[in-house]
């Protein structure tokens, strides 16, 4: 249990920058990331008391900002700030990744139990999701951490529903060849 | 039904990554897991998969 920091603001601040990472890899817009996380430090100061006794202010925020990009995507969905996201889901380049005969071309690893515990690893992450595609990184972030179903993103994406699972697979094909490029140096 | 039982490692991983996202059907599931008795890639895959889902939540939050 911990109360309310006499201080609210002065532990906040630091947490920005996190914030600001995090928002930009999901919005893919800097000045869009800024508002949601200006968005949420206000809200959050509004709502001092709702902090008390929550052990954790880093994942508090977070789940601010979550509602924060959602909706900037909503809005950025109504004015299409981003491409189409048809290009992205071209399939040809995941037909790549398998011979002709459907086996993989380099077959997955198996990777070390305690990847999660690696920071090396999620830095990696990090630096793969920020190499995705706009469309592609900001469909993996709204399923894997917004918890977003399929048919919202696509919604939300302005794409069908096919092309919503190819930018899934294709996020998923290319995190993990880009994590064992960059983590594992395969 | 007239598809085939058995599977390719590129049909796989489509329906391992639609798994992720959905509930599949009984028929693709037991394909599914017969492919993956037999195919150590895509159930190191499959593994990868379900690692990424923590994983993102350990990055952020």
């Amino acid at each position: 249990m911990r109360t309310v920091p006499a201080n609210l603001r002065a532990e906040i601040e630091p947490l920005r920058a996190y914030l600001l990472r995090y928002a930009s890899l999901q919005l893919r817009n800097r000045e869009q990331a800024e508002d949601a996380v200006q968005e949420t430090l206000v809200a959050a100061l509004a709502a001092e008391a709702s902090f008390a006794g929550r052990s954790n202010l880093r994942t508090w925020l977070t789940g601010i900002l979550k509602h924060k990009i959602v909706d900037a995507i909503r809005r950025s969905s109504r004015e299409r700030t981003l491409d189409s996201a048809d290009g992205e889901a071209s399939i040809d380049e995941l037909e790549a990744l398998f011979d002709q005969t459907g086996h993989w071309r380099e077959p997955p690893q198996a990777w070390p139990e305690q990847a999660l515990e690696d920071k090396q690893f999620l830095r990696a992450l990090e630096k793969c999701l920020a190499g995705l595609p706009a469309r592609t990184g900001q469909a993996f972030l709204m399923r894997e951490h917004l918890g977003c179903e399929t048919a919202d993103i696509c919604k939300e994406l302005g794409i069908t529903a096919t092309h919503c699972w190819v930018l899934l697979y294709r996020a998923r094909t290319a995190l993990r060849e880009c994590l064992e490029k960059g983590w594992l140096g395969r | 039904m007239a598809r085939p039982l058995k599977i390719t490692c590129r049909e796989a991983s489509r329906l391992l990554s639609q798994a992720m996202d959905r509930k599949l059907p009984l028929w693709q599931r037991a394909r599914l897991r017969l492919h993956l008795a037999l195919c150590d890639a895509c159930s190191n895959f499959s593994r990868q998969l379900k690692l990424l889902r923590r994983a993102v939540g350990r990055l952020i939050g």
